[in-house]
């Protein structure tokens, strides 16, 4: 017995060790070392596999160079990413200095106090956010702070076949008329067997498709007090319009409701439809001969119609348990400024407009002033941190329209009720 | 007689097929160019190339992460061999109160879903001596192996023969000489058993070493999910790093599966 | 019982007084100590983390002091749909699963057991797949299974048939991850079923041969009857096993096409990992746990009644 109760007192000691809060003094200390200081030390910063880890790794060696700190960027594949981030980043680990993440993540690592707040940094280091693109500085902020640097931007273009299609559609009846066109059941001359698709499978990128017909149409995701508005007459309608295209219409695959990213690409680029709402990463795999022989020659990108485009940007923080901070917020100033354009060359596509706009830079990326011009009037999910649930709820409701288990109404009006119980629950609309 | 046997080696032969297909299929694509691993009819006659091993050589420290798993898996095994004998043996020869929960706790151990003891997990580490460090990875491991080494030694001791031991205690020797001499000879099919299950367990284990692990002890598996990168999944390098830490266990059962069957048949699942 | 004749024996060999004896009163114990402790420190830390958290609000405003709702979080999974529509698929994926890799394992065992010719070869190579890096089975799996250049998608156009999208086909996907778990785990229930099979006594055939008893109703009437002992235990370590899988449907399906394969343990990472909630993740563990530990208590009990 007695045993027994030391190891509950053993258990409980460990525990409240384990939620100790962070403490803010280590900030303060590592501020007032001064600059010399942070010149040897090593930063370690996490990335996913790809394109992130690519280019920032092969940045590394430059910065060094140029700072004397140096970079370990640490790969972790697609799928484990966001676990093992998180879990370093609640568990406070002191090895970890700069993080990556999506820049919808930014406010629930804001509020849990995961990163750091960047305001007295840049302040110190004369630094502003103005070479930022406007709309990506929106993404880092939380309660008008600023968390995190935005790195990589993605977002959407209309991509189509211009030997079919010699004026791509600027609006979205004009897209529909065209994916009729170009769908066989419909118009038995046409080349394609679909008009388009749409990025159906049930996750997060398909909200995100789904938001630039509900945003064009008029749709807003909140209220000014935050109170979730996607059952709105415009609401109805995106979803009605994307719901007839796959259920009633049937100008998309029907098998659409698999599609990502990958999916919809290699529908693309197999002739099997004739235009596409993709991500602007498909612009280097179609271009490539050897990756997309038949299309390769034939495509050509433009804004979404309508042009309310969604983007997300992966964002750059410091870790609050991290020991280097003064070092920590070189290297994330630096990659997103100076350090930008040779980011660009290495791959990303950096949020900075001198670095979209640079002629250099445009002859190895024709894509950058679609990017520019479809940022300019983008839109971005809420800096909520309750957003990944959020998400969820909406993929869910999407998901039940597109499989006809509910209307679009029915689906977006148990979706709507479900985000106010949600931000009821967490004290939103207390007076 | 000779009928049902033919379909007894027919069976066995089609069920070879299907279990060695798969693995066979993850070798082969290794040594493919990516155009011929994407043909459709498949290529069958073609030039190998190890140009996806040495993606895998220069992108990746892939003899050091090898080695870690390497030294994980031997410590972790043989920790557990060490404490999970010692422990079986005490539960296979006294009369312990409570077996019947001591083998509900080793199977309520093997149940509990690792997933949620990711970050009290991480958060006990980092306080008692750091991650990203082998012993810390070994420890974990050995938390898992553990349990199921006990319940195989116990299962194992039990039924080898105590008047052997009893006879050399009547001789003298002491309850620590009687095991030493008598018993650990006995039981060398028993440690077979549990030190494959042990060491499988160690070699593959992904979680954990994800979680657990920065640059410093990083594991193979670890490494061969980096190659599912943000855009696409790089099939080359997947497979041959899939066939690179397929081949050592292979090798090892080779090497020990005569003792596996012996093990298992002697009592170890009993 | 029989242990008990034996301490005297082996004090009275010893003679009193001596730091051995000391050592052998207590040796049950210490032997003991070292895996208690290794069990203790690592293993019931986290467990009893878990139990903390499953009574808290842990939520990301609430880190630091998270406050205590009571078994609110336990509540709520019991009127969650998800869980439920999460146990019933645990329970094909595990009950199907197992089923398969018992049958497939057992017949295996039967056969191999009576091959003469290239019986260890047979042994060594059926064993192969369990040894397999569950990552790495996952990522085989999703290459083989592939719509556009998978070798399973070829040899069904071979056969005539039309090329499916398994993996992504709601009806298809958690068929095929059950697939992709017997494929690799009927590896273990043939070896210890084999095993089983050979430390039979042979009377028992002999017996059943000289009544004339059919090769079935040898099966039936000797093997099985014999074998129940070796069979349960197999089933039980393979229901552990299998109710906890992760990185294979994980890297796999990711719990999709929507919803399709999403099974406890995939819900719980969505719940931990995606949402964030780590409170209700925790409260479905041990409601995991605790129905999982109720099936294999059952299983051990019986163990216990046989001898």
């Amino acid at each position: 017995m007695r045993k027994k109760m030391m190891l509950g007192a053993l258990t409980l000691l460990l525990i409240t060790v384990g939620c100790a809060p962070a403490t803010s003094q280590t900030s303060t200390s590592s501020t007032t070392n001064g600059q010399a200081a942070t010149k040897g030390e090593t930063i370690t910063v996490v990335a996913q596999s790809g394109v992130l880890y690519n280019s920032l790794n092969k940045l590394g060696p430059d910065f060094e160079k140029e700072t004397g700190i140096k970079v370990n960027v640490q790969e972790i594949g697609r799928d484990a990413y966001l676990q093992k981030v998180s879990t370093q980043l609640l568990g406070k680990d002191e090895g970890l200095d700069v993080a990556l993440v999506l820049n919808n993540y930014v406010g629930q690592f804001a509020a849990g106090g995961q990163f750091e707040d960047l305001g007295p940094f840049m302040e110190k280091n004369g630094t502003n956010l103005e070479h930022f693109l406007p709309a990506s500085v929106q993404s880092v902020k939380y309660k008008e702070k600023t968390y995190a640097m935005p790195l990589e931007l993605s977002t959407m273009l209309l991509i189509y076949r211009k030997d079919l299609i010699p004026n791509p559609p600027k609006t979205w009846e004009e897209y529909a008329e065209l994916a009729e066109k170009f769908t066989q059941s419909k118009n038995p001359q046409s080349p394609t067997e679909f008009g388009t698709t749409f990025q159906g499978k049930r996750g997060y990128t398909q909200p995100k498709e789904w938001y630039q017909y509900f945003w064009a149409m008029g749709g807003e995701l909140f209220d000014k007090d935050t109170k979730p508005t996607l059952n709105s007459e415009a609401g109805v309608k995106a979803l009605t319009f994307v719901v007839d295209n796959f259920r009633k219409h049937k100008v998309v695959p029907p098998d659409a409701t698999t599609y990502e990213f990958p999916e919809v690409l290699s529908a693309f680029q197999n002739e099997k439809v004739a235009m596409a709402v993709e991500w602007n990463a498909a612009y280097s795999q179609l271009k490539d001969q050897t990756k997309s022989p038949k299309v390769f020659d034939k495509f050509a990108v433009t804004q979404v119609p309508d042009g309310v485009s969604f983007i997300h940007a992966w964002s750059i923080a410091i870790n609050t348990a991290s020991k280097k901070k003064e070092a920590a917020y070189k290297f994330i100033s630096w990659v997103t400024n100076e350090g930008a354009k040779r980011y660009a060359l290495a791959g990303g596509v950096p949020p900075v407009k001198s670095v979209l706009q640079d002629p250099e830079l445009i002859k190895e990326r024709p894509e950058f002033p679609y990017i520019e011009a479809a940022i300019n009037r983008a839109k971005l999910e809420p800096n909520l941190p309750e957003w990944p649930s959020i998400q969820e709820m909406i993929t869910d409701g999407i998901s039940k329209a597109l499989a006809g288990e509910k209307s679009p109404k029915d689906a977006l009006d148990e979706t709507n009720a479900s985000i106010h119980k949600l931000l009821e629950s967490r004290g939103y609309y207390k007076k | 007689m000779i009928r049902k046997n033919g379909w007894g080696y027919g069976y066995v032969s089609i069920a070879l097929i299907i279990f060695l297909f798969p693995i066979f299929w993850v070798m082969f694509t290794s040594i493919k160019t990516p155009v011929q691993a994407f043909q459709i009819p498949p290529v069958w006659m073609f030039k190998p190339t190890f140009e996806n091993y040495s993606i895998v050589f220069s992108k990746q420290p892939f003899l050091y992460y090898f080695l870690n798993s390497l030294i994980v898996t031997v410590l972790s095994t043989a920790l557990s061999l060490f404490v999970g004998t010692l422990a079986g043996y005490s539960l296979a020869r006294f009369r312990i109160r409570g077996q019947k929960w001591i083998s509900f706790a080793v199977f309520f151990t093997k149940m509990f879903p690792p997933i949620v003891l990711v970050v009290p997990f991480f958060v006990i580490f980092r306080q008692f001596g750091g991650t990203d460090n082998l012993y810390t990875l070994t420890l974990a491991y050995t938390s898992f192996n553990l349990p199921f080494v006990i319940w195989l030694m116990w299962g194992f001791l039990k039924e080898l023969p105590e008047s052997l031991e009893e006879a050399a205690s009547i001789d003298g020797a002491s309850r620590f000489g009687a095991m030493w001499r008598i018993m650990l000879p006995l039981a060398k099919p028993g440690f077979a058993v549990s030190a494959i299950f042990a060491a499988m367990n160690s070699w593959n284990e992904f979680l954990f070493a994800l979680n657990l692990t920065g640059t410093q002890a990083k594991t193979l598996p670890v490494m061969a999910a980096n190659f599912v990168t943000q855009e696409a999944i790089l099939w080359g390098p997947v497979t041959a790093t899939g066939t690179m830490l397929m081949i050592p266990l292979f090798i090892f059962t080779l090497l020990v599966q005569k003792h596996l069957v012996k093990g298992l048949t002697m009592g170890a699942v009993k | 019982m029989r242990q008990n004749k034996m301490m005297p024996t082996s004090n009275r060999a010893l003679g009193k007084g001596s730091i051995l004896t000391w050592l052998d009163e207590r040796i049950r114990i210490l032997l003991l100590m070292p895996a208690f402790i290794i069990m203790v420190l690592i293993f019931c830390y986290p467990v009893g983390y878990t139990f903390y958290l499953s009574v808290h609000d842990w939520t990301f405003f609430t880190l630091t002091d998270p406050p205590f709702i009571g078994l609110q979080h336990l509540l709520n999974v019991f009127q969650d749909t998800s869980f439920y529509m999460s146990m019933f698929r645990t329970a094909m994926y595990v009950g199907v699963g197992v089923f398969l890799q018992l049958f497939f394992g057992f017949t295996l065992a039967l056969a191999v057991n009576r091959m003469k010719l290239g019986h260890g070869m047979a042994t060594t190579l059926l064993v192969l797949p369990m040894m397999v890096t569950p990552v790495v089975v996952g990522l085989m799996w999703k290459f083989i299974l592939d719509y556009n250049f998978g070798i399973f998608n070829y040899i069904l156009t071979l056969l005539g048939f039309e090329k499916l999208a398994i993996l992504s086909t709601n009806s298809l996907a958690l068929p095929s991850i059950i697939m992709v778990d017997t494929w690799q785990w009927t590896s273990f229930m043939f070896i210890t079923l084999l095993a089983g099979l050979k430390s039979l006594p042979n009377e028992a055939f002999e017996a059943a041969k000289i009544d004339g008893a059919t090769g079935w109703q040898t099966i039936r009437h000797v093997t099985i009857p014999l074998m129940k002992r070796v069979i349960i235990v197999s089933l039980v370590l393979r229901t552990a096993g299998s109710i906890k899988v992760f990185d294979q449907i994980f890297v796999l399906t990711g719990g999709g096409p929507g919803t399709a394969t999403e099974t406890t343990s995939i819900l719980l990472h969505r719940k931990a990992f995606v949402d964030f909630d780590f409170g209700y993740g925790s409260a479905l563990a041990i409601v995991l746990t605790v129905i999982v530990g109720i099936i294999c208590w059952f299983a051990i009990r019986s163990l216990y009644s046989e001898k």
